[in-house]
């Protein structure tokens, strides 16, 4: 296991590396001049070219991209364009934001899902069924700003009861969870109820059925354990979502995250700042993934890594 | 977009044994007959289906149904709510919604069908190259998607719309870009499994040419993660497009695209909601009934649900 | 029905005569006086808000819950050192925390600040200044001339800073004692007063750090009314009460800026009382919060002045040059309905232009209106030969108010033949474009605004409309080059007598209204709203508002 740890590690830097490469090249390709921005409407040609000289800005491609790998094999990402600080400054200070968001969704989403999922394939069928999928699937259909957006008109401004904005208590922090966690939920939902359906016709489950054991263990033991695997890789898959899925609620709840970060610095063409944050999504989403296999191994020890 | 389908874990291994070699043939008719027979008891698909089918309907007719010009502005009749002369009352032009509506439905359902197909038919081909040929055909592919799926599907679109512009092409290619790895691994994956099928094995030992056995032998193979992944992807897509209006970068406000429409209406929320309220309603019976025809394709098509 | 109908339009004139008197400005009144039916509306909206805003304020018993103030803004500030930011956002936070030596008031007379009084030499090159004494900035370090000095020379060796441009017509500065300081021009420029007070002083000590921004960037070294205390960039800034201000100072013991970009939810922050005070309120909601008790909603006429340019040298795929003929220009003109603009687009929160710039800029000289016209329009392209119409392109930037009022330009000048092809993109994107060469420039039409920052009327027109400005040097995406106009602008920059100043910029403003290289579109109104317990709010011309003395009843 520790080899194969070792293995998927090393094998994530070259990735790592085309996606630095592919990234810095999809940045430069977006039209549109940060010093011209930065400098404003009345800056004069020559204020704009000194903005560029400070930040390297005129310098070849090649060298911009040479320059920015050395800086990061330092530990330095760059300065960010429009706010002047470094660029891991101001990531770490999105990210405890972000953070927040990823697990006001995480507390609830997947835990509901996946109990109206196994629910709803035991009571197969049945109207208890049809109501859980029901539910699974509108979640799925609406649009997540749609019920943001709702939610403020309804939660707060009618009835008073949340706020409408920003972090802080964990009152702030209901309407986001919701947002957030709606799409896992659903999700998840629908994929524990085929797998534990899947399951269910399996020949253990048969067979510990017919040798008499109580229904009860018969689920939880055999059924519901072994339809886990399927469900904890969509909810991996699900988690590298949710960041996304944080650029329309920090949005709509104007929390300053990373997700908002980036929408704003691509508004600004600030390009340290995106290089920065699309190698942090991917390097997450890349880690998430290793995170989900080295779990298959602890749910179900049969499986070997090699 | 958290909802999204990433991937279809459909582990069809059973199929295969239907489908040795001239009894497709001889079992076509049988077989679509015995598919339509399933499909007909599953209620919610079927309603699903007509639903479905309306929508089309309109894309292909409605724009001349629309009892207003969806362009024809109304200074002294803005943010009317729903009456008898506007059905779904009127925007913040005076223009009829429930014309626009209408005349939105072709581009709305084209750009979200037109991207999924061109993805789809990309990443199948991708997906079946490397499922049958591996080697670095196969590396080549699946690092693509990697790289790819390394960003969370919003923001791959954001980053692409920055680049080429905002205009409802540009989201056309976004959204087919971030289909295209999810078909390449689900293709890729079905390929493998087809791939040792004996009639497979057979019709290569009778020296059938790569294409032949490709397209004639192991394409029909994977048809049905095909289909099913395929209806499901239309609801994302239209989530992804109205997603990308609401963050500022979708299609051309003069363009009564639907998730435009709702993305432009969100300032009148509270002011005259109707606004809000029928876009999004039909986005979300759209997305609905694309998902639950989905839903019922996917559980008639997979044997193991009887 | 009629009657009552008119009868309240009467009523409001009435009363939005006396609002509008209640300002002190004569043209204000005199342009509303003129205005017809639907301006009416425009401003009974903003004179009934008017009434009821003291009526409010005297029944209002809500009290604050704390003493801490929050104010939710749009967008976040670039940067917090105020030599290297530049936009509006910027200045307003980072003026509670920076003073100039001089300022405005709001209605656009100079102050004293840091200076208390000051005089300008015979030949209108030197102006002196006597320093207030005893001010400290909030690193300790004393205020005094040496002070004014340092700022100078730190924009004079950091070309990347904004702070260049204000002092780019400075010769020296030279301290002529402790607390009197001299700046020395090249030449006279009429300007000066007015960039003065965008020229903000900071401590020496913070200056000469090594890295003087990133320090600026956490920490404040002004003398204003409130000290940084935190800040998250993008989420909010966070102040406290300076308490060795040394003058009337604010009561409020912190006051924060959070940053909320989504106008539903600074709209519900307000209402719930997450926040205190928002700005902009987004016009489509004031009905919503006008009659809510707790609620003042301020409007005032903003600087911001919207227009389209036309550029005289795009030439159709015929050959043929629309906008190069003045009488297709006019017909554009005559063809767009500026009451409906404000209307629809505003829903009447704003003004018809009445000239090239805002009435609450210097100078301002009104001009005849273009009322719209079809039938004069559409002769007029006849005229000119062109009326079959032609298509074009107009850039617009991707935010829903821009691209609103873009599509009402389209379906205007869709009467008379025109077809506009909306190109919607984001601000940077469109920086690009339109900052381009005559040359390569891909400007056919362009929906833009421009706000002066210092009030002035040469910042008002030189740089959008000069001929020595085409892109890149400037933003005039017109290419319109008028020897007069530009004669103008240059000699009334040297002038100093007010009256040949006044003369020279009325006669700038009348060509530029009657050549019209844009579309007039008219006069945004900024509106504010804030919570009754709110007190001491003061404004900045434009309706920016000042928080030197607030304070909250709690």
């Amino acid at each position: 296991m520790g080899r194969y740890c070792a293995k998927r590690l090393i094998e994530t830097i070259p990735l790592m590396l085309i996606i630095s490469i592919v990234v810095f090249m999809f940045i430069h390709l977006i039209p549109g001049d940060p010093a011209r921005t930065l400098a404003g409407v009345e800056a004069t040609p020559e204020e704009i070219e000194a903005i560029r000289e400070e930040f390297g800005l005129n310098k070849p491609l090649l060298q911009q991209y040479f320059d920015y790998m050395v800086g990061l094999l330092h530990g330095n990402m760059g300065r960010s364009l429009k706010s002047n600080i470094p660029v891991s400054e101001l990531i770490w200070s999105r990210f405890q934001y972000t953070i927040q968001l990823v697990f006001a969704g995480l507390i609830w989403a997947p835990f509901v899902g996946i109990f109206i999922g196994v629910i709803c394939a035991i009571k197969r069928g049945t109207w208890v069924d049809l109501g859980g999928m029901l539910i699974a699937i509108c979640g799925l259909s609406a649009p997540g700003f749609w019920l943001g957006l709702m939610g403020i008109q309804y939660f707060s401004v009618k009835l008073g009861m949340l706020p409408s904005a920003g972090l802080g208590t964990w009152k702030n922090l209901v309407l986001p969870s919701i947002v957030m966690g709606t799409g896992i939920m659903a999700t998840l939902a629908r994929y524990s109820r085929s797998s534990m359906l899947e399951t269910l016709r399996e020949d253990y489950v048969r067979t510990a059925r017919a040798k008499g054991q109580k229904e009860s263990i018969v689920m939880f033991r055999h059924a519901f354990k072994n339809s886990l695997i399927q469900v904890v890789t969509i909810l991996g898959l699900q988690i590298g979502g949710l960041l996304s899925g944080s650029v329309i609620t920090e949005t709509i709840f104007s929390i300053p995250g990373m997700g908002r970060l980036l929408v704003d610095s691509i508004a600004y063409r600030d390009y340290p700042a995106i290089q920065g944050l699309l190698m942090i999504f991917a390097l997450q989403y890349v880690l998430i993934n290793l995170i989900v296999d080295m779990l298959y191994g602890v749910i179900n020890p049969k499986i070997r890594y090699d | 977009m958290s909802n999204t389908q990433n991937e279809q874990v459909n582990t069809n291994t059973s199929f295969e044994e239907n489908y040795i070699d001239e009894n497709i043939i001889a079992d076509k008719s049988s077989k679509t007959k015995e598919f339509v027979k399933k499909f007909m008891k599953r209620k919610t698909a079927v309603a699903a289906f007509a639903v479905m089918v309306f929508l089309l309907i309109i894309a292909i007719i409605g724009p001349s149904l629309a009892p207003y010009d969806p362009a024809a502005y109304d200074y002294d009749n803005m943010l009317a709510g729903p009456s008898a002369q506007h059905l779904f009352g009127t925007d913040q032009f005076g223009r009829d919604i429930f014309s626009r509506i209408l005349a939105g439905a072709p581009l709305t359902l084209g750009v979200s069908l037109s991207s999924v197909i061109v993805g789809a038919a990309l990443g199948t081909v991708l997906g079946l190259l490397a499922g049958y040929y591996g080697g670095w055909i196969e590396r080549l592919v699946m690092r693509g998607a990697d790289v790819l799926f390394s960003f969370p599907d919003i923001l791959l679109a954001i980053a692409i719309v920055a680049i080429l512009g905002p205009g409802i092409v540009n989201v056309f290619i976004a959204v087919a870009v971030f289909t295209v790895p999810s078909f390449a691994r689900i293709m890729r994956s079905a390929t493998l499994s087809v791939k040792s099928a004996l009639y497979v094995e057979v019709a290569r030992s009778l020296g059938c040419k790569d294409g032949r056995i490709l397209f004639k032998h192991i394409f029909p193979g994977t048809i049905q993660s095909l289909i099913v992944n395929f209806t499901m992807r239309i609801g994302s897509a239209i989530m992804a497009a109205s997603s990308l209006s609401f963050l500022g970068f979708g299609a051309n406000v003069t363009d009564p695209e639907w998730g435009a429409m709702l993305s432009q209406s969100r300032s009148y929320l509270s002011t005259a909601p109707h606004m809000v309220y029928f876009p999004g309603l039909v986005i979300f019976v759209t997305v609905l009934a694309f998902n639950l025809f989905g839903d019922g394709l996917r559980d008639t098509l997979d044997p193991k649900i009887k | 029905m009629k009657k009552v109908v008119s009868l309240v339009l009467a009523g409001a004139m009435v009363l939005s005569l006396a609002a509008c008197s209640s300002s002190n400005k004569e043209t204000t009144a005199a342009a509303a006086a003129e205005t017809t039916k639907a301006a009416a509306e425009t401003t009974k909206d903003a004179a009934s808000v008017e009434a009821s805003k003291e009526a409010k304020k005297e029944a209002a018993t809500a009290k604050s819950a704390d003493n801490d103030i929050v104010i939710a803004l749009q967008a976040d500030a670039t940067h917090l050192d105020p030599h290297v930011s530049s936009n509006g956002i910027s200045n307003t936070i980072t003026n509670e925390m920076y003073e100039c030596l001089l300022a405005f008031d709001k209605d656009t007379n100079v102050v004293p600040a840091l200076a208390k009084e000051w005089s300008v030499s015979e030949d209108g090159k030197a102006y002196t200044f006597i320093l207030n004494e005893g001010i400290k900035f909030h690193d300790g370090e004393p205020f005094n001339a040496e002070s004014v000095k340092a700022v100078y020379e730190r924009g004079l060796a950091d070309d990347s800073l904004t702070l260049k441009r204000t002092i780019s017509a400075w010769e020296d500065v030279t301290v002529d004692s402790e607390y009197q300081v001299t700046i020395h021009l090249k030449e006279p420029n009429n300007t000066f007063i007015n960039k003065i007070t965008q020229f903000r002083i900071v401590s020496p000590k913070a200056m000469a750090m090594e890295n003087a921004s990133d320090y600026l960037a956490k920490h404040s070294a002004g003398t204003g009314p409130f000290i940084l205390s935190d800040r998250v960039d993008g989420g909010y800034t966070k102040m406290v009460r300076n308490e060795n201000y040394w003058r009337e100072g604010p009561t409020v013991d912190s006051l924060t800026f959070q940053v909320v970009p989504e106008d539903a939810a600074r709209i519900a922050m307000l209402q719930t009382g997450e926040a205190d005070i928002i700005t902009p309120v987004p016009v489509t909601d004031v009905a919503l919060i006008e009659n809510d008790p707790s609620i003042i909603v301020d409007v005032a006429p903003a600087t911001t002045y919207r227009y389209v340019t036309l550029n005289t040298e795009w030439a159709l795929p015929d050959g043929r040059k629309p906008f190069a003929d003045k009488r297709v220009r006019q017909a554009l003109n005559y063809a767009f309905d500026s009451e409906a603009y404000a209307k629809v687009v505003f829903n009447g929160y704003a003004k018809v232009p009445t000239s090239i710039f805002s009435d609450s800029i210097m100078y301002y000289s009104e001009q005849t209106p273009y009322t719209r016209d079809l039938e004069k329009a559409k002769s007029l392209m006849k005229e000119a030969g062109f009326e079959d119409g032609f298509d074009v392109e107009i850039i617009v930037d991707n935010t829903t108010i821009e691209q609103k009022g873009a599509t009402f330009v389209q379906q205007q000048l869709a009467d008379i033949g025109v077809n506009v092809k909306l190109l919607p993109n984001e601000s940077t994107a469109n920086a690009e474009k339109t900052s381009a060469p005559l040359e390569s420039t891909t400007v056919q039409m362009w929906y833009v605004n421009w706000a002066s920052g210092s009030y002035e009327a040469d910042g008002s027109m030189r740089n959008i409309l000069h001929g020595t400005k085409f892109p890149p040097n400037g933003y005039n995406t017109a290419f319109w080059n008028n020897e007069e106009f530009n004669q103008l602008l240059d000699d009334a920059l040297k002038m100093s007598d007010q009256k040949e100043i006044a003369e020279a910029y009325a006669k700038a403003q009348a060509i530029a209204w009657e050549e019209c290289p844009w579309i007039f579109l008219g006069n945004d109104n900024t509106i504010n709203a804030y919570k009754t317990y709110v007190k001491g709010l003061q404004y900045k011309p434009g309706g920016t508002m000042v928080f030197r003395t607030i304070g909250l009843d709690h």
